[in-house]
């Protein structure tokens, strides 16, 4: 097997390889998946239960170990709440495990008194004994009790000892969002999808443009299989795109998306092409006609799936209408050490394919002229 | 000379379309023929319609016209007239002057289209003159993409069949910057605030226009 004439088959197998074991088997970091109750009203002491997911004492295996609280293993220490707006801040050092130590639980007074705290949105966080936080953002509302407006307020005016959560050390593990969850490794599947049709169509564009200056059939059917592939590609992007939404996003299809919109319509325009191509019998019309049409729709399809939903108000898509982009969610960049190499995998791999159907188009083509 | 010779085509357009003029009447039939059911199946029952609707409406009225008009391009003529097309006109001049015939097709239409609709359906648009610009470049925009589409679509055996599903998707983007345009027309906004949806509009055409010019011959030569 000549190894430089293949070289793509085995970046496709050695990048795949990597990234579907890497992206099953790297943990998520851990994080507050969620807490009990939601809604405080101030004036007395409550109890918070805390679900943490991944914990790191569970993970390093904290009890039965003399050493905890020496700094070295990553127990919770303190647990705080925080607002956005005005300062509001309470927190509390009892922190208490609960069962099978997945769960903390914490007594904090909550009392507003004379001061002059609204009732607001406060973000949880929950400080490790080696100085890093876990956090949920605006997971608790507190307001005040009807009859809470004397005495001391038990809440800490510190505005300088702002928590920044954004920032994390490099470890080789995924990012743990809200709502996104486990299912954040779908990035290694959906957009390396699109990413391989648009490849592919542009490699089908670029095929259609040489049959046109040359003349050479081979070229015309290398475009077809391109294209035939790509479609492929968009619609194993759709399934796991679907089943990405219905985990994040409540429905398999969410409807006010620009992106799924102009996807629908792009990959109709493909399979009429596919239909073009079917009602045309002349090989050389047919290559023809069909190399003008992929000219002619590649530039749409590119405007329909990332100028358009770039231009629109309102997109669930990250990076698209107003809402941020992936990377804000990848901050130590493992993320990125897997989804490149899933990028260029995925790209060599349908190639992969496509070729291989090309190669069997032209063996029917020479049996058909035998 | 060029010029001459897309003028002398479109010559030829007009007389055919005067000769026979069952096709042109058939588009203005079918035109009041489909405003009217819009009209009784919305105005006539509830009294009034919203103006998104009323626009939305209209847009696909004209929309469903253009490919019949323009549908028609390539296959009114037989193939061996075409032929003897090919062997005094260049393509370009053939493709340039069906577009330029399409888009006064469309003209006509969208204003006899406009009349009748707000005739029957009312007419709730604020500015008017900036309504008439966005049926001016819809005209080029819908003549410019589909000749190049039907001259694709004439080729195939089933081209009515082709021609529809080939279409639909590549006019969307034109139809949604339409939408836009006309929906500010709608709501009164001045022409000074719309210059860059224009300028898109106009630029879409115009390339449009130009992949047609290239891509034409191909299509053409047998």
């Amino acid at each position: 097997m000549n190894l430089r004439q293949h070289w793509y088959k085995w970046v496709a197998t050695i990048f795949l390889l990597y990234v579907v074991l890497g992206g099953l088997f790297l943990p998520l970091k851990p994080g507050i998946t969620g807490l009990s109750p939601v809604k405080i009203t101030s004036g007395g002491t409550q109890l918070l239960r805390i679900n943490v997911y991944n914990a790191p004492w569970l993970k390093e295996n904290a009890f039965g170990d003399e050493k905890i609280g020496n700094g070295k293993f990553q127990i919770p220490s303190k647990v705080i709440l925080v607002s956005k707006g005005t300062v509001g801040r309470w927190e509390t050092n009892e922190v208490k495990f609960s069962g099978d130590h997945g769960q903390l639980l914490a007594n904090i007074d909550f009392t507003m008194g004379e001061s002059k705290l609204e009732n607001a949105y406060y973000s949880v966080f929950v400080e490790l004994s080696n100085g890093k936080y876990l956090g949920l953002p605006d997971a608790v509302y507190v307001e005040r009790a009807v009859g809470d407006t004397v005495g001391k307020s038990t809440f800490l005016n510190k505005p300088s000892e702002h928590i920044n959560n954004d920032r994390e050390i490099f470890e080789m593990s995924f990012p743990n969002r809200t709502v996104l969850n486990e299912s954040v490794r779908n990035l290694f599947y959906h957009v390396p999808m699109w990413f391989a049709m648009l490849a592919l169509l542009a490699i089908a564009c670029w095929y259609a443009v040489r049959y046109l200056r040359f003349g050479d059939l081979q070229d015309d059917i290398f475009a077809d299989s391109m294209v035939r592939v790509g479609i492929l590609a968009g619609i194993l992007g759709c399934i796991t795109g679907a089943t990405w939404a219905r985990v994040t996003w409540q429905s398999w299809w969410p409807a006010a998306d620009p992106k799924l919109n102009g996807v629908a319509i792009g990959m109709t325009m493909y399979l009429a092409y596919l239909l073009l191509r079917s009602t045309l019998t002349d090989p050389y019309q047919r290559a023809r006609i069909t190399s003008v049409y992929s000219i002619f729709i590649f530039p749409i399809f590119i405007a329909l799936i990332a100028i358009m939903p770039k231009l629109s108000p309102n997109s669930l898509h990250p990076g698209s209408g107003g809402t941020v982009g992936f990377n804000k969610y990848d901050l130590d960049s493992t993320m990125r050490l897997f989804f490149y190499p899933a990028v260029i995998g995925w790209i060599a791999l349908y190639y992969w394919i496509a070729n291989l159907r090309y190669r069997i188009a032209l063996i029917k083509e020479k049996q058909l002229n035998a | 000379m060029a010029l001459t010779e897309i003028f002398v085509l479109i010559r030829k357009e007009m007389q055919l379309e005067w000769r026979n003029k069952y096709a042109i009447h058939g588009l203005v039939l079918y035109l009041a023929a489909t405003i009217f059911i819009c009209y009784l199946s919305f105005k006539a029952k509830q009294q009034s319609i919203h103006p998104i609707m009323w626009n939305t409406l209209f847009w696909i009225i004209l929309l469903f016209s253009a490919v019949n008009a323009v549908g028609k391009s390539f296959t009114q003529e037989s193939a061996n007239r075409n032929i003897f097309y090919y062997t005094f006109a260049k393509p370009e001049s053939v493709i340039f002057s069906k577009i330029i015939y399409n888009t006064l097709v469309m003209l006509g239409v969208s204003l006899i289209g406009i009349f009748f609709y707000s005739w029957v359906m009312g007419n709730p648009v604020g500015n008017m003159p900036l309504y008439l610009i966005s049926l001016i470049l819809g005209a080029i925009g819908f003549a410019s993409t589909l000749s190049l589409v039907a001259g694709i679509a004439a080729q195939g055996e089933n081209s009515a069949t082709l021609m529809a599903v080939m279409s639909f998707p590549l006019i969307i983007p034109l139809l949604l910057l339409l939408l836009k345009l006309s929906k500010s027309a709608l709501d009164g906004i001045s022409l000074s605030e719309n210059w860059d949806e224009i300028a898109i509009l106009g630029a879409l055409d115009i390339i449009v226009i130009v992949f047609s010019g290239i891509l034409f011959p191909y299509i053409w030569k047998h």
